[in-house]
This record gives C-alpha cells, sequence and structure tokens, in this order.
C-alpha cells in the first residue's frame, strides 16, 4: 500500500502535492519521514516544472529587454527584432542606440547612411565612425577612414543628434578635428569623445592618442559633470591641435591624463605643449596615468613635474631605475594635492628587499601608504608593486 | 534567530537561513535590513516575488560567489563583453529556458547586479546573430503582424539581409 502512495506522489500535481505534505506532516504513521521526503523531492521538481511553463522571454518586463540588448550590438538588435511583433517593434523604438560604421563596401555604408540612420538619429546615443589602419591597409585607400568620416559628415551634422552622449572617431584628419571642435560646445548632451590616431610609423595597429570626455571617475560624484580623459602618446599631435581649439571652446570639472610612451625616445616630446595655454582646461586637472615603457626615470619626472595639481598619479614601468623610493619622495612632495598614488613596476624577485627598504623612510610612513606584492606568474620571478594611498580617510 | 543569519522567505511560504553576508549581495534585501530598520531579530523577510526553487538557486550563486568583489559601475562607454562567463556561472546556467528567466527576474527584484549580468548575458548569447525567425522559434514568441504589415516591415529592413 505504502508503494502505491509512492508512485501516486510522482503523479501530483504542485497543488496537491503542498495539500500531501501538510497532511503527511499531521500524520504520524511511522513511515512518515521517508515519505515525506519523498514528497519534498516531488514538490521541488514540481515546482521548477511549474517556473518553467510559466515563464517565458514574453513575460519578462520591457527593462530587462534593454539590459539584455546592452551586450547586443545595434545591428543585431535592430535585425533580430524589429519585425517580431508588434511589442518588440516598439522596444527596439526607444532602445538607446550604438552606430559603429566600421564597413569596408562603401554602397552598403552609403546606403545605411542614406535609408537607416535617419529612422533612428533621436535614439543615438554612440556614434563610432572609422577603421583602424590594419583594416585601411586591407583595403583601397579610397574607402579610407577619412572617407568614412567625411562621407557621414557630408550628410549629417554631430548636432542633429541631440542624445549624443559618445563620439569617437578614428584616424581623424586635422581638418576633421578642427571642425568638430568648432561645434563640440553645441553638443550638449556629449560625455565622452574619443580621438583615436592610428600611428602610421609603426606597422601595428598603435593608438597614439585617445580622447575621452569620462564621467564615470570613482571620485567624481556627479555624473552630469563633464570630464575629459586623454589618452596620448608622442608627438602629442591631438593634444597641440586640443590646446589650439578645445580650451576656448569647452569647459570641463576634471581631466584625466593618460601617456603612453617609451620616453627613452620621446624625452622632449612634451615640451612643445604650452601648459599655460591650456590653462582653462588644466584647473581642474586631477588625474595623471603615466604608462612607461622604457627610458630614465628622469624624463618620466620631469614630464610629472608639469602636472604639480593633480590628486591621483598613477605610473606603470618595467624599467627598473624607477624603483627607488628616495627619487619619488623627493617629486611627491611637491604635489600638494596628490592623495592616490598608484605605482605599478614589475621587479626582479633578487633585489626585492634592498628597493623595497627605499620606500620604508619616514615620507612613507607618515603618510601611511602601503606596498602590496603581487607574484604575476609562477616562472617569471617578478612581482609588481603598488603603492596606494591608504583608503581609510 | 541565530548569530549572523536571516530567514527568507519564498512566496510559497518556505523558509531558508541565509548569512547576512550572502543575503546582502542584494541590494534590495540590504536595504531592508539597513535602510528600513529590519533587523536581525526579525522572523523573516518575505519575498512575495520569488518561488522556493528560484530562491534556492539564487542563495547558490550567492554563496558562491559571496568573495566575489563588487561588480564594475556601468559604464557606457565600455563595451561589454559576450563571453567572460566563469565556467561555474556556465554550469550554474545550464537550465530550461523558463528557469533562466525566473532567475533574471528574481535577480532584477532582488538587485543582484552579478546575477542579472550573467543571466543577461546568456540569453545575449542565445540571440546574437539569430534571424528573427530563428528568435521567434526559439523563444517562442508570437507574430501579431498582418501580412501586409509584415510585407511592409521586411521592406524596410531587407538591408539587413546583406549584413
Amino acid at each position: 500500500m505504502f508503494s502505491s502512495q509512492i508512485n501516486f506522489i510522482e503523479q501530483l500535481t504542485y497543488r496537491q502535492i503542498r495539500t500531501q505534505l501538510k497532511k503527511r506532516q499531521l500524520d504520524s504513521n511511522g513511515k512518515k519521514p521517508e515519505l515525506v521526503k519523498r514528497f519534498k523531492r516531488a514538490y521541488e521538481t514540481e515546482c521548477l516544472n511549474q517556473s518553467t511553463t510559466c515563464t517565458c522571454f514574453d513575460d519578462l518586463p520591457n527593462e530587462i529587454y534593454r539590459e539584455i540588448f546592452d551586450y547586443l550590438c545595434t545591428w543585431d538588435i535592430i535585425h533580430s527584432f524589429s519585425d517580431l511583433n508588434h511589442r518588440f517593434n516598439q522596444i527596439v523604438k526607444d532602445v538607446p542606440m550604438k552606430f559603429k560604421f566600421n564597413t569596408s563596401n562603401k554602397t552598403k555604408y552609403m546606403r545605411t547612411l542614406k535609408s537607416i540612420v535617419p529612422k533612428w538619429i533621436p535614439q543615438v546615443v554612440c556614434l563610432d565612425l572609422g577603421r583602424s589602419s590594419t583594416v585601411d591597409h586591407c583595403f583601397p585607400i579610397s574607402f579610407s577612414s577619412k572617407i568614412v568620416i567625411d562621407l557621414f559628415t557630408q550628410l549629417y551634422s554631430f548636432t542633429q543628434f541631440p542624445n549624443l552622449r559618445c563620439l569617437s572617431l578614428i584616424s581623424p584628419t586635422s581638418e576633421q578635428l578642427e571642425s568638430l571642435f568648432f561645434m563640440i560646445s553645441n553638443l550638449s548632451s556629449l560625455r565622452t569623445l574619443r580621438l583615436i590616431e592610428n600611428n602610421s610609423c609603426d606597422s601595428q595597429n598603435q593608438t597614439v592618442c585617445k580622447l575621452t570626455l569620462a564621467n564615470r571617475r570613482p571620485y567624481i560624484n556627479n555624473s552630469n559633470h563633464k570630464h575629459l580623459f586623454i589618452e596620448t602618446s608622442p608627438p602629442f599631435n591631438t593634444l597641440l591641435l586640443l590646446q589650439k581649439h578645445l580650451s576656448t571652446q569647452m569647459k570641463f570639472d576634471s581631466i584625466q591624463l593618460n601617456i603612453r610612451c617609451g620616453l627613452y625616445f620621446y624625452p622632449q616630446a612634451l615640451r612643445p605643449i604650452k601648459l599655460d595655454s591650456l590653462s582653462s582646461l588644466m584647473s581642474n586637472f586631477i588625474y595623471l596615468k603615466v604608462d612607461i615603457l622604457v627610458g630614465p626615470h628622469q624624463a618620466a619626472f620631469d614630464l610629472i613635474q608639469r602636472f604639480p595639481q593633480v590628486h591621483h598619479l598613477s605610473v606603470r614601468t618595467v624599467a627598473t631605475s624607477y624603483v627607488n623610493g628616495q627619487y619619488w619622495a623627493d617629486l611627491l612632495s611637491q604635489m600638494p594635492n596628490l592623495n592616490i598614488f598608484d605605482f605599478d613596476i614589475a621587479l626582479d624577485s633578487d633585489n626585492i628587499h634592498q628597493e623595497i627598504q627605499t620606500f620604508q623612510s619616514k615620507f612613507w610612513l607618515e603618510r601611511q601608504w602601503f606596498v602590496q606584492y603581487r607574484k604575476t606568474h609562477t616562472n617569471s620571478q617578478q612581482y609588481r608593486i603598488t603603492h596606494r594611498h591608504n583608503q581609510v580617510r | 534567530m541565530a548569530g549572523n543569519k536571516i530567514k527568507l522567505q519564498s512566496n510559497d511560504g518556505d523558509t531558508f537561513d541565509v548569512d547576512v553576508e550572502i543575503a546582502k549581495q542584494s541590494a534590495t534585501i540590504k536595504t531592508m535590513l539597513e535602510d528600513l530598520g529590519m533587523s536581525e531579530e526579525d522572523d523573516v523577510i518575505p519575498l512575495p516575488n520569488v518561488n522556493s526553487a528560484i530562491l534556492k538557486k539564487v542563495i547558490q550563486w550567492a554563496t558562491h560567489h559571496k568573495d566575489d568583489p563588487p561588480p564594475p559601475e556601468d559604464d557606457e562607454n565600455r563595451e561589454k563583453n559576450l563571453s567572460d562567463i566563469s565556467s561555474w556561472d556556465q554550469d550554474f546556467l545550464k537550465v530550461d529556458q523558463g528557469t533562466l528567466f525566473e532567475l533574471i527576474l528574481a535577480a532584477n527584484y532582488l538587485d543582484i547586479k552579478g546575477l542579472l549580468d550573467v543571466t543577461c548575458k546568456t540569453v545575449a548569447n542565445m540571440i546574437k546573430g539569430r534571424t528573427p525567425e530563428e528568435i521567434r522559434r526559439q523563444f517562442n514568441i508570437k507574430n501579431d503582424f498582418t501580412p501586409q504589415e509584415e510585407e511592409q516591415i521586411k521592406k524596410e529592413n531587407e538591408w539587413c539581409e546583406e549584413k
């Protein structure tokens, strides 16, 4: 009789199992624990099955679709969801669009510009125009990044996109940059501007200048502020152009400058840039990040000394000449606003103790800056040191 | 209530003892405990939008990820990566569609960003590169267009076919 009861459990519905469970827990017949256990297992399976049969893709709220669409490119969203049904048609019409134009097919590009873009203008939040030099080399010069940007700007002005928050131009020419800088103050929604120059002297597709108005730094409380993020390498052409035009066109709440370079080759590269003329840009300059591949420390120190007002300094290098706590103490003591210093360097483990001792002077101890060692690869015998201001403020 | 544990109650009446720190991965529960003045002495925290089978899975996920660093803030400039799902999460999310969608709804209701991210990413992977017809079949989406509307939309989107 008990065996037939157990077989019966498998046939019960969710509601019946719940009723049976309640009933059995009240009914003491000596075999309750085994039966209840079996009921519970059937109950969990039934719960899972019930959720399976009840919840479909269609049941998700629109906010979830937006989360999912965030992982898909604009083309996938339009292509896959535009003609599913009325509901999805409407959702797609409300989704922020991020257009990336890096096609090699000029005919298709023109057709997209003429027939697709007009339908989505109010929804466009990001525009990415141009192709990397690696891609350019594979195609005729007649359809270079310059052409991609020119064709776009012949049909549209960036000011036509009222919700444009991020604009990215790859390998823009000086003329294209100048026309952009002239209109930039009219792009009221713009928060991020990325300017990427491909280094023609380098066979690799190296980014030599990237400029972004970044609004997500952790120490920025107000996300509506405009923040300038510049990632640059010698010879700093875009920074020079920025100095010429942008300082009079737009104000920033804070500025982040990333410099990526081998200062060994370009020790004087920043000299032509007159920081004084960037004063309106630099008055709230708070973050400096320097990635130094090779070169003597003095060249980097000369560079950093030009930005004494920064709040956050981040330096990454593999050159051991930088590992001297006394040199750094002398430099940092001239930076009164500094409260975060990230120093990331790969070290040979054989000399680590001697080198670390130079960071244990009164200067470092007073500020409670600490050192983290991180062994990056088991076999490389290299350590990484990070100095960071004590986060308890 | 024992030490640093709280009781979570699903919408079908089951209760689960959970470490407070694990439960606080849910911003909803964290708010209940911290801002609304609920304490560990309160009997149970009712979760009316989550059934017990799903709550059990959510707790399993939160327990595994209890030592994870907080997920990065959303950044509209950052391209979201579809492929960085850990192998544990991939195994955890080898469930039927209904359970996956229930997990999304639970993660959204409980405000567990990490779980919401990984479940949405999983669904995005199921969608990427599919034609509307494949999507309709995969998710059983009804086509409520009239033949005329459908013809019109296809005409408008024919550029997609050459993508």
